[in-house]
């Protein structure tokens, strides 16, 4: 009998079935990987499992019996915990005190504390004294302490969702012993990440999502890290074809220096749409946000970037990541929105123009096909790829020369995405320089011109069109190493 | 229902003061202070045998709510207004509107320093602080170090009872002199902190005069509990104080008659409700006043 | 949600607080012969003009997604100041504007903390509370300032037209403020700030300029209450304005306005400000004691809060 099952498991989210019936099964002393592209459904399986969502339909079965999941609380009462570095660790309290939490007597001898925190970490074979505060402690070790505190709390299944993501090499190989001593006390570990070369050298079993579907199952053994690529990544469905063009004129040059970021240069040329690929923490966003005078220190043709109203004024725009806590303010209106940008424009003596207003409001409306087109609607009440819209619009009302998106369509809908992609498209042919940074591979090859590996927070390679998909897949996750 | 019920029912409703009793409104200072909670008794007791209505608002110290009170006593055309000032020219243009509507103002305990008001009800406090005066020098036998502590600023009663102790201390006990005054706004607990403070600022204190028993009583503990022999005198007669003075533990306090002041002005209300002239310019009518000692204490 | 219901519940949230209003009015006049007097109304109107103002500076620093507490403070120390240089023989107009001018600077210091300290306005706003009472202490030596010229009589209990002076000072401080907020480029700036700070930010708005304007701003309302409060009372009080600060909050948060920032509007601030002065004055007409006032004004103002959340609630 498997330690875990799950039967059939079924998702929705709106109108994007995130989970397409999906069978998952975990025996207890194993690493079973679970690997996918980005929206694949590793994430809301895992959710599911943690007890963070109920599926639509589907069961659980936890040694045989069915399980009904309806807190993370109550699922790790039963023994399944997600390992997450920040929720579970309180930064004030002592290594020993955070390892007995949810677990104390009403009468604390600390002394009793302290000897069985020792206990429990050198059964796991680590080395951290246990008076620390963990505030104290390096995010590696916090990380290690997070977990021999979800083993104390008794779990059976212990789920890792891309640990290593914020951890050093050294760090990573604590983590990958612990995991294996986990192994060795018959836990049962679910282990998700977009690094190959862990999965290989870690995990028994492998699963492969995509598109919300389990594609495959099978022991590493049996596999190589090309043919995992070709799984997760599968038939194109429908690709959307950039239009060639030919070399024009530079715009400028960034050069970017950011903590934990290599130096980097970009060079833009314009209607040149250049992509950033890699993985989270790779370096690509932290890199886009510092072009936009967000963090680190940045200069856009020799010039420095000091914050974003220094960006705007050079004539740079950033399309943020989360629309709904950073492009937009949801409780004015679209129209109030799109103008956010270009008040200063738009008013006389301190009064906004309102005649002058609507009409740009209208006409940027009308470009990108804004629906519903009733600008006095509140912002929130939009679609996500409207709402997308309307951060695009605010943005292209500065007329920019440079625009710089970070994972553009994400929670977008596939036919506004579409549309999304033809107007990025002719912006490029008006001249404008666009940098795309995105975890969609398929986004990335369709769109771009050149693509640029990020990993470890540096750039491991440059890709010129015509991109294969594949080959950013495989240079992103590292099955395939540059020279 | 019928047209005459109707009638007398429409009436009843909107014409409530004309069948119901005399209204006389009695705007006081705060209601958190028993001396003039018993102000408010006696007040009450003379509206019920003269068959007026007592409509009492209670603005907490505040000046500005005090205003208003006075401002919607005359709305509802009261009779007659009573005034207990929380400060004496912030009330004046409340008094100024009640003059307008032709309302009749009385003043009582502390006097306004504006307006029209027909008779200004308040024990006589210069007379008060002599009495006290008097006595500390009595006390001290005729040399010594006292602290004041003064009731809210700018209020006729501290401003009163301070002249009256000082300007007799000046003039007919040169010996006693005042080392510290510091204003306790008429609160207890206010008395207690500034008590303490006084206390360890001056290391050598014989008495303390407080212009009403609220501060003393507060005074007192600060006193008990630096154990220095520190003599007490309070203004007012409050239940508590004279309790302490016949535990010996005041030395005195000044007997005003609360009660006594909140019957003299309905009185003095009530004929000008039955269509009594107001006089020309104020008259002031002085409520007695007593020393309470214990002569059983040493 | 259909259409029918959504359309049902916005229309709650805009106009519910008028809605109270006109309910609280209603009863009000059934339960005293002397309420819906024009006098009486008269009367709640002027009570109610300096909580008024207040509030309407109040709702600029909570739109902007802060508070200030310190309101009270710089209403009593710029009262005094104002008295302290007419009785010093200062043109009062002269003294008038200079209060008005320190109300706004010291309502700027309030929010140099904010800005860019980034201390909680909470927290900053208290220490002004207190440091500006104890200015305000200093200054009047613990004693009112009387003997103030006619200007402040006029401004705080003359009529013009009908009306007191402090409520035409009223209408025209809130039509000041609802010109700022709906029609000019600082008022969408404000609203974008408090409503989320984070994509203001990406959006280029000058996020510390627009916090330092309205605190100065709600410096400058509460300096008007000084001196409007001043007017009325006759004189100069050390201890004016205590507690006035959360009225003022209570006033712009039964009018709609979202403590979080970003929702809603000075129209509700004055709706919430009439509300409360209703109330008191009704109460007052009724007989009912000032403690048991307390007790019914600080229910209103959790309810109003309570259907603020269940709306807001509903709405997600």
């Amino acid at each position: 009998m498997a330690l875990l099952e799950m039967r059939g498991i079924e998702k929705r989210f709106g109108g994007v079935e995130a989970l397409k019936g999906v069978d998952f099964t975990l025996e207890a002393r194993e690493v079973h990987a679970l690997v996918g592209e980005n929206g694949a459904g590793k994430s809301t399986l895992m959710k599911v499992l943690s007890g963070a969502l109920t599926p639509d339909s589907g069961t659980i079965l936890l040694e045989g019996r069915p399980l009904r999941l309806h807190s993370v609380a109550e699922a790790q009462r039963q023994g399944i915990v997600m390992v997450y570095q920040e929720l579970n660790l309180v930064p004030d309290l002592t290594v020993a005190e955070n390892l007995a939490l949810g677990r104390l007597p009403p009468l604390v001898s600390y002394q009793r504390l302290h000897a069985e925190g020792r206990a429990l970490l050198a059964q796991m074979g680590l080395r951290i004294a246990t008076e620390r505060p963990v505030r104290s402690l390096s995010a590696g070790e916090q990380q290690l302490v997070a977990v021999a505190r979800a083993f104390a709390q008794r779990a059976k299944v212990m789920i890792f969702d891309e640990p290593t993501a914020t951890l050093a090499a050294s760090e990573a190989e604590q983590l990958f012993q612990l995991i294996r001593r986990l192994r060795g006390e018959n836990v049962g570990v679910v282990y998700i990440s977009h690094r190959l070369e862990e999965i290989f050298a870690l995990a028994d079993r492998v699963t492969v999502l995509r598109d919300g579907a389990r594609v495959a199952t099978a022991p590493l053994s049996e596999l190589t890290a090309e043919r995992v690529v070709t799984l997760m990544v599968g038939r194109e469905v429908r690709t959307f074809q950039r239009a060639p063009y030919g070399q024009s004129d530079v715009l400028g040059e960034f050069e970017v220096e950011a903590p934990r970021l290599a130096p980097l240069h970009v060079r833009l040329r314009r209607s040149e749409i250049v992509g950033f690929a890699g993985v989270v923490g790779s370096g690509r966003s932290e890199a886009l946000e510092a072009m936009f005078g967000l963090r680190g220190t940045a200069r856009w043709k020799g010039q420095a970037v000091t914050d974003p109203r220094e960006a705007l004024h050079r004539r740079l725009f950033l399309v943020p990541a989360d629309r709904k806590t950073q492009g937009l303010v949801l409780e004015l209106t679209a129209r109030e929105n799109v103008v956010l940008s270009v008040l200063r424009r738009l008013q006389r003596l301190g009064v906004i123009e309102r005649r002058r207003e609507r009409r740009l409001v209208a006409d940027w409306f009308r470009r990108l096909s804004v629906r519903p087109p009733d600008p006095d609607r509140p912002a929130r009440t939009f679609s996500g790829g409207n709402q997308q819209k309307l951060v695009l619009a605010k943005g292209l009302a500065t007329t920019p020369l440079v625009l710089l998106l970070e994972e553009p369509t994400r929670g977008v809908d596939v036919a506004t995405r579409f549309e999304l992609y033809t107007l990025l498209n002719e912006l490029a042919k008006e001249g404008l320089g666009l940098v795309v940074s995105s975890s969609d591979t398929e986004e990335l090859a369709g769109l771009c011109d050149r693509v640029l590996i990020f990993r470890g927070g540096k750039v491991v390679a440059e890709l010129e069109a015509p991109i294969q998909r594949e080959e950013v897949v495989a240079l992103v996750t590292g099955a395939l190493q540059v020279a | 229902m019928r047209v005459r019920e109707v009638i007398v029912l429409v009436s009843l409703t909107l014409g409530g003061s004309a069948l119901a009793k005399d209204t006389v409104g009695l705007s006081v200072s705060t209601l958190n202070n028993p001396f003039f909670v018993t102000l408010r008794d006696g007040a009450k007791a003379a509206a019920d045998k003269a068959g007026l209505e007592l409509l009492v608002l209670d603005a907490q110290d505040k000046a500005d709510k005090q205003v208003s009170d006075i401002e919607d006593l005359t709305q509802k055309k009261v009779k007659v207004i009573l005034v207990n000032p929380t400060d004496a020219a912030a009330v004046v243009p409340a008094i100024k509107r009640a003059n307008a509507a032709k309302i009749p103002v009385i003043t009582v305990d502390r006097a306004a320093s504006g307006g029209k008001v027909a008779y200004h009800i308040a024990s006589d406090n210069v007379a008060g602080g002599r009495l006290a005066g008097e006595f500390v020098c009595k006390l001290l036998g005729g040399k010594g170090k006292v602290a004041e502590l003064e009731g809210i600023p700018g209020s006729s009663a501290a401003r009163d009872r301070g002249k009256g102790f000082n300007d007799h201390l000046k003039s007919k006990c040169t010996g006693v002199k005042v080392v510290a005054r510091q204003t306790a706004n008429f609160d207890r607990a206010q008395g207690l902190t500034v008590m303490e403070n006084i206390l360890q600022a001056q290391p050598g204190l014989d008495a303390v005069f407080a212009h009403n028993d609220e501060m003393a009583l507060g005074a007192l503990q600060a006193v008990k509990a630096s154990k220095r022999q520190i003599k007490v005198v309070g203004f007012d007669a409050t239940d508590d104080a004279v309790k302490a003075v016949e535990a010996c533990e005041m030395a005195a306090t000044v007997a005003q008659q609360p009660k006594e002041m909140g019957r003299l002005s309905v009185e003095k209300a009530a004929e000008l409700a039955k269509g009594g002239k107001a006089p020309e310019k104020t008259e002031f009518i002085p409520v007695a006043l007593k020393l309470v000692t214990n002569a059983k204490c040493k | 949600m259909s259409p029918a219901r959504y359309r049902w519940r916005e229309w709650l949230s805009r106009y519910g607080i008028a809605l109270a209003l006109v309910a609280l009015l209603v009863g009000l006049s059934l339960l005293s012969p002397t309420f819906l007097a024009t006098t009486n109304l008269i009367n709640v109107l002027r009570q109610i003009s300096v909580n008024a103002l207040l509030a309407f500076g109040m709702t600029t620093v909570i739109l902007a997604g802060g508070i200030d507490l310190s309101v009270g403070s710089v209403l009593a120390f710029s009262g005094a100041l104002a008295a302290g240089f007419s009785v010093a023989e200062w043109p009062p107009a002269l003294a008038m504007i200079a209060a008005l001018a320190v109300g706004a600077l010291l309502g700027m210091f309030n929010g140099m903390f904010v800005g860019y300290a980034r201390l909680a306005p909470f927290i900053a706003t208290l220490g002004g509370l207190t440091i500006f009472r104890g200015a305000t202490l200093v200054y009047t030596d613990g004693r009112p300032i009387t003997g103030l010229p006619d200007a402040f009589d006029e401004l705080g209990n003359g009529v013009a037209l009908g009306l007191p002076v402090p409520v035409w000072v009223m209408l025209a401080f809130l039509a000041l403020t609802y010109f700022l907020l709906r029609y000019t480029a600082l008022g969408r700036a404000i609203y974008a700030v408090g409503g989320n700070e984070e994509a203001a930010r990406l959006s280029g708005i000058p996020i510390v300029s627009v916090k330092l304007f309205t605190y100065g701003y709600s410096g400058l309302a509460a300096a008007l209450g000084g001196l409007v409060l001043a007017g009325r009372l006759n004189s100069a009080q050390p201890t004016a304005g205590s507690g006035f600060e959360l009225d003022a909050i209570a006033a712009a948060v039964v009018g709609g306005a979202s403590l979080s920032g970003g929702r809603g509007g000075v129209i509700g601030s004055f709706l919430g400000a009439a509300i409360i002065g209703v109330l008191n004055n009704g109460m007052n007409l009724l007989n009912v004691s000032a403690f048991y006032q307390q007790i019914v004004k600080g229910a209103v103002i959790l309810g109003a809060l309570l259907i603020d959340r269940l709306v807001a609630a509903r709405r997600e």
